[in-house]
């Protein structure tokens, strides 16, 4: 729990206070990132507790319709839960992958919202595509080393540990 | 069994999720102000770390330059006090002539804040978060200038900190008037102009013009014309200055001018905003007594 106060915290906080990147005005997703590392690497329970804490906190800061990312990233952690752990390895690649997938959805899914709740002019698919494309290209990164770090501090806090020397790292491992 | 339990999971954590978006809609007008309050601290430990390290690099740089700037800025403040004597006296005339009329009349008022971030915590919105808010006398719908001109408008409050649309985004929209041309040369004012029937191309640069439309189409529109506030609706004061024109031609209708706009604030180095508060009617009473 307290890892997941202090990864949660840390990624509103970047969240918040790194600035966006030109030219589309793409903020990173790191609640995004700390959502996913959840879904993959951790019990179920955990998984659906980060995508709440961080749906709550990416809604609330974001000024996004209510809901929304909450909904987003409940939904990453059903496919998780149910399809990615069963097929992928468990491993921040994984991660960086579901980042990717999950980024196309809540960056889409927001603009949706937010112009069928009158919110927000509509924009043109090339700035979408463009938007899109810049946040999916942050996600890679971002979702690499929330996931590295992150784990370190389970691992460190003892939430995590090795399996066995093949799989490191193992989200059931304890 | 094994997908007996992946059933339960799955009814668990759908019953969790509906009744969190129950919550959501209970405490919707609340939660933007939790969690922004929650993360506050942070913003202003991040912003005091900050400004230690640019007092440092200053100090770094060199004392003799810090000396000739002390002066300079010095002789100017030494110089804008003599002229806020005379406006504090014009301000007194001012309130005592509007309130011998019955007009009222709100001396302007500014409360100075720090920008702790930009872009909140989604991007779509091009915002700076301030370091004040509600409790520093900040509500919405404020005005938000620096030093240049017209920085933007308020759109949320919470107790401590301010969220401020900046006048170059999509969604903002403001009443403009072109200076010294004429009759019908009020116009809206939006940002970056975006729409389909424009190159898309210019959608990449940093730094994009802003749109004045719906102008007179006969109106003789120069370059380098001033555009300040209409004061129309009644949000902000008229004469605030917003930016000049860079080009003006007859929009896709044939019926009105639309002028590109460039702003005088750099938006891209903001860190010090002025938001415009009026005291109110006691303010109205302290000036006039």
């Amino acid at each position: 729990m307290l890892v997941m106060f202090v990864a949660v915290t840390l990624a509103s906080v970047l969240q918040e206070l790194v600035p966006p990147v030109s030219p589309f005005s793409v903020k990173a997703p790191w609640l995004l990132a700390v959502c996913v590392y959840y879904a993959v690497r951790r019990e179920w329970m955990w998984s659906v507790a980060g995508a709440v804490w961080c749906g709550v906190m990416q809604d609330g800061l974001g000024g996004i319709p209510y809901g929304v990312s909450l909904f987003v990233f409940c939904l990453i952690v059903c496919v998780c839960v149910f399809f990615v752990r069963k097929q992928m390895p468990d491993n921040t690649v994984t991660c960086m992958i579901v980042s990717v997938a999950g980024g196309v959805i809540v960056e889409t899914s927001q603009y949706v919202m937010l112009l069928v709740s009158g919110e927000y002019v509509a924009l043109p698919s090339i700035y979408l595509l463009g938007r899109v494309m810049v946040f999916v290209a942050l996600c890679l990164p971002v979702a690499g080393v929330v996931a590295g770090v992150v784990r370190l501090m389970d691992v460190v806090s003892g939430n995590a540990g090795f399996e066995n020397e093949n799989e490191t790292f193992g989200w059931n491992a304890c | 069994m094994k997908t007996r339990r992946l059933i339960i999971r799955a009814t668990v954590a759908v019953g969790v999720v509906l009744s969190l978006m129950w919550f959501y809609h209970v405490l919707r007008s609340n939660m933007d102000v939790l969690t922004r309050d929650a993360t506050a601290p942070y913003g202003r430990f991040v912003l005091s770390v900050r400004s230690f390290f640019v007092d440092a690099s200053d100090l770094v740089r060199g004392v003799t330059r810090m000396r000739t700037e002390h002066a300079s800025l010095s002789a100017e403040v030494a110089d804008l006090r003599v002229r806020q004597l005379f406006l504090e006296e014009l301000q007194l005339e001012i309130a005592r002539l509007r309130h011998a009329l019955d007009l009222g009349y709100a001396p302007p008022d500014f409360v100075c804040a720090e920008v702790v971030s930009r872009g909140g915590a989604s991007g779509w919105w091009k915002t700076i978060r301030i370091n004040k808010g509600t409790k520093h006398g900040v509500h919405r719908n404020r005005a938000v200038l620096n030093t240049r001109g017209l920085v933007g408008r308020v759109v949320s409050t919470s107790a401590e900190t301010s969220d401020v649309l900046l006048l170059t985004d999509l969604n903002s929209k403001l009443s403009c008037v072109i200076e010294g041309v004429g009759p019908g040369t009020r116009g809206i004012l939006s940002g970056s102009g975006v729409s389909g029937s424009e190159d898309s191309l210019a959608l990449l640069h940093m730094v994009e013009p802003m749109s004045l439309a719906y102008l007179e189409k006969d109106l003789k529109i120069e370059k380098g014309a001033r555009i300040l506030t209409s004061g129309l609706g009644g949000l902000f004061p008229a004469g605030l200055p917003v930016g000049e024109v860079v080009d003006a031609r007859t929009d896709a209708t044939g019926l009105f001018q639309r002028a590109r706009v460039a702003p005088y604030v750099d938006f891209a180095s903001l860190d010090r905003v002025f938001v415009l508060v009026t005291r109110g009617r006691a303010g109205i009473e302290e000036v006039v007594r």
